[in-house]
């Protein structure tokens, strides 16, 4: 399975499932769920976190928490 | 005319602030919810037939919280004895992002508090070609919706209608049925909670359910009993969370899918453009150390000018003031006592009002939450959070504010270690100490290559504060145990105009509680102090004053050297002598005499008092030759020599103490409200203070 780690900056996907549940809530109320187009626009200055878009809205999140998010190449 | 209790709900950036302004503007009071230092802004209006009373609750995206400010929010709303529960809720979303800010409002729905939902933004969204087709989002939510610019105040005339219908009509505010249908498991756990605590929605028993560990009105008892019964119905907290969010977003795509029209041309988003620069792997940080510095660069330059006048129009009405009034003691404690901590208090008015006027343009256009993507990585590797950013930012100007930010971290000890670390970050108070110290030291026109000495140094000082917090952050890393775990996942939100209503309130507020708390501590302290150098045990201070006319009489003494002369006598027969003296021994290892004592013991308070303190103990005011304390000062000698008490090493050795000493009692209080116990602050103030004594004592030892 692929996840929004494996993304490369410009890459758009679609989500479908999540592997922790902790982290699912929490991207679930950014918007983050299945269905949604997400797309990784770049990655940190320091490394560790990257910055991705949805149909209207920017979310960062760290690299763990990007590998809990499972995804389907567009 | 009726009364209205309305609380304002909605997700973080929905505007929510800027309405909250806009209705209630200069009518607001800041105080704390019971039992955690969460803000509480409570302001009032009137509409044409009710006074209005709006909370401005955080903002959250569900009922299902990450952090302490937003867990207010689901203990207000499952709690109908709370002081808080409103009337109404008026739900504000943004109607760019419908579908998210949704979310709530029918988590809201179901709890069947009345709520008016509010679409706000509206002017972004139509600038963008879109069209909004309220009909079936009216249909799927049951209740009014008004459309608003909570910015351009369109909207808020219709929002005070609904707040006089309210009252009247509350029934239409209210969804019959529920959106989200509960579980067996949900069910059977909602109706053993409804009769233990007689709660009457089955939606707010099941909440109650998900969050009893932490919900501050339940009992210890009945959070046993509850523990029982999820336990024997297979309540599964975590999944039956993300089952219900599910759930709701499925329901509400398949409502909503009519009700935004976007134009099918998609133009490039400014904020995706501005953040290829704004966030890009190396102009990224670089901007921000550039903003950084010319903030605080602004700080001194800028905030010198009023800060002159402040100071100068106390000493002139002062010295009016001692003119016009008979000479007698109360004159004395009015002058030298009350009328000096005023000023001490009243002069810091300019830096922090520059400072949190940049804090509030930063915050408010968005920038800040790009600061927190930046550096978390950072931040995480010292055991800190990227939202810790925001509160050492803070700390620049006060602690207190700063510790109070934390709250938006959801980790315990993240947030834990952030408010441990803060006090280290200089604040505005060390300013005045490290400008008198500093100017002592190096002459004004001493250069490093082309930048000026003085300047460097305040640099210095401040580098070797954020290093120390983070080296700090990283011990307690090792030190703290956690199992829980930490996120970042933050919203970026879209780049806009400051709104210089919010900048001007937020500055107000936070100088009205500067001064009111600091201002407290600062009066009392010098009103103390007043005493203790005016008066000392039956006879010890008559007989300083004899001896010291001896001297005088017998060294031929001017008068000036007289005057001089018999005030130090004075004060060393004083109680603030004697307690001085007391503790020389100790501190004489740093390189302080028992006078430097007398100001660090009242530096505890707040080491603002320093100056102060300085003034009153080598009697600055009564001087006529000597205008300045620094003046007076560079004249002093140890004693029993004829080199100067300050030095380079003293200096360098009180530059220290201040740098690093836990020396502000409000920012104590807070640690302690925030941490819930004393634990936390006794620590923080004995590793702050014993780092102090240490550097203190290596750095005199070294250089004297």
């Amino acid at each position: 399975v692929k996840t929004l780690l494996q993304l490369k900056p410009g890459e758009v996907a679609i989500v479908k499932h999540f592997a922790d549940l902790e982290a699912t809530c929490k991207l679930l109320t950014l918007g983050i769920v299945p269905n949604a187009k997400i797309e990784v626009v770049r990655k940190s200055p320091f490394g560790g976190a990257i910055y991705v878009k949805l149909e209207n809205n920017f979310v960062a999140m760290r690299e763990s928490e990007a590998a809990s998010v499972e995804i389907e190449m567009l | 005319m009726n009364s209205l209790k309305a609380a304002l709900i909605g997700n973080p950036n929905s505007g929510k602030s800027t309405l909250f302004n806009q209705l209630t503007g200069m009518r607001q009071k800041t105080s704390n919810f019971p039992g955690v230092t969460v803000d509480k802004k409570i302001g009032s209006f009137n509409t044409e037939k009710t006074s209005v009373e709006l909370i401005d609750l955080p903002g959250t995206y569900s009922l299902f919280p990450n952090s302490t400010d937003e867990k207010i929010i689901a203990s207000v709303l499952t709690n109908e004895k709370s002081e808080d529960y409103p009337d109404l809720i008026i739900y504000v979303a943004d109607v760019n992002s419908l579908e998210r800010h949704m979310l709530l409002a029918t988590q809201i729905l179901d709890l069947k508090i009345p709520i008016l939902v509010v679409l706000n933004m509206i002017d972004v969204f139509e600038s963008k070609g879109n069209e909004l087709n309220l009909d079936p989002l009216a249909k799927y939510l049951q209740v009014p919706i008004v459309v608003c610019d909570a910015r351009t105040g369109k909207g808020l005339d219709e929002i005070k209608k609904h707040l006089d219908n309210v009252s009247l009509n509350k029934y239409i505010y209210i969804r019959k049925e529920n959106i989200y249908h509960l579980t067996d498991a949900e069910l059977q756990t909602a109706e053993q909670i409804k009769n233990l605590l007689h709660v009457e929605n089955n939606y707010a028993a099941k909440l109650i359910g998900h969050h009893h560990t932490w919900l501050n009105f339940l009992k210890v008892a009945d959070i046993i009993q509850i523990k029982s019964y999820i336990g024997e119905n297979n309540f599964e907290n975590i999944k039956l969370q993300i089952n219900e969010t599910m759930s709701r977003y499925a329901k509400m795509q398949f409502a909503l899918k009519d009700v935004v029209k976007t134009p099918q041309t998609t133009q490039q988003n400014l904020t995706l453009k501005l953040d290829g620069i704004i966030t890009h792997k190396i102009l990224g940080p670089l901007i921000f150390f550039s903003l950084m510095f010319i903030i605080f660069q602004a700080i001194f330059s800028v905030a010198e000018y009023p800060m002159t006048w402040i100071e100068n129009s106390f000493v002139y009405v002062g010295d009016v003031a001692k003119k016009m009034l008979p000479q007698a003691w109360y004159t004395d404690l009015l002058i030298n006592g009350l009328w000096a901590g005023l000023s001490g208090v009243l002069v810091f008015i300019p830096q922090i009002a520059i400072l949190f006027f940049f804090l509030a343009i930063l915050e408010e256009s968005g920038y800040m939450s790009r600061v927190v993507y930046m550096f978390d990585n950072i931040m995480q590797r010292v055991g800190l959070n990227g939202r810790s950013m925001v509160a050492l930012i803070s700390s620049g100007a006060c602690a207190i504010p700063a510790i109070m930010s934390t709250r938006t971290i959801g980790n315990w000890k993240e947030r834990l270690i952030t408010i441990m670390v803060a006090p280290l970050i200089p604040c505005s108070a060390r300013i005045p100490v490290y400008t008198v110290l500093i100017a002592l030291m190096i002459p004004g026109s001493t250069k490093i290559g082309i930048f000026n000495a003085q300047g460097t140094a305040f640099m210095a000082l401040y580098l070797l504060g954020i290093f120390t917090s983070l080296v700090v952050a990283l011990v307690l890393k090792f030190a703290i145990k956690s199992e829980d775990k930490s996120f970042l996942m933050l919203e970026l939100p879209q780049y806009k105009k400051p709104m210089w209503k919010n900048v001007f309130l937020e500055v107000y507020d936070k100088v009205k509680s500067f001064v009111a708390s600091a201002g407290k501590i600062i009066l009392i302290i010098s009103v103390v102090l007043w005493s203790l150098a005016s008066f000392g045990p039956s006879g010890a201070m008559e007989r300083a004053e004899n001896e010291a006319q001896a001297t005088i009489i017998s060294q031929q003494l001017d008068d000036v050297q007289a005057d001089a002369h018999l005030q130090s006598k004075k004060l060393e027969a004083s109680y603030a002598g004697i307690l001085g003296k007391f503790i020389e021994p100790t501190i004489k290892p740093l390189g302080f005499d028992w006078k430097i004592g007398i100001a660090l013991l009242t530096s505890f308070a707040a080491r603002e008092v320093f100056v102060g303190t300085m003034a009153t103990i080598y009697n600055v005011n009564s001087d006529a030759e000597e205008s300045t304390v620094r003046e007076r000062m560079a004249k002093e000698y140890r004693s029993g020599t004829d080199k100067p008490l300050y030095d380079f090493a003293t200096c360098m050795s009180l530059l220290l103490f201040y740098a690093f000493a836990m020396q502000c009692m409000s920012t104590l209080a807070v640690t302690k409200k925030e941490t819930q116990s004393w634990k936390w602050a006794v620590i923080q103030f004995l590793f702050m203070t014993i780092l102090a004594y240490l550097s203190s004592f290596a750095v005199y030892q070294f250089l004297k």
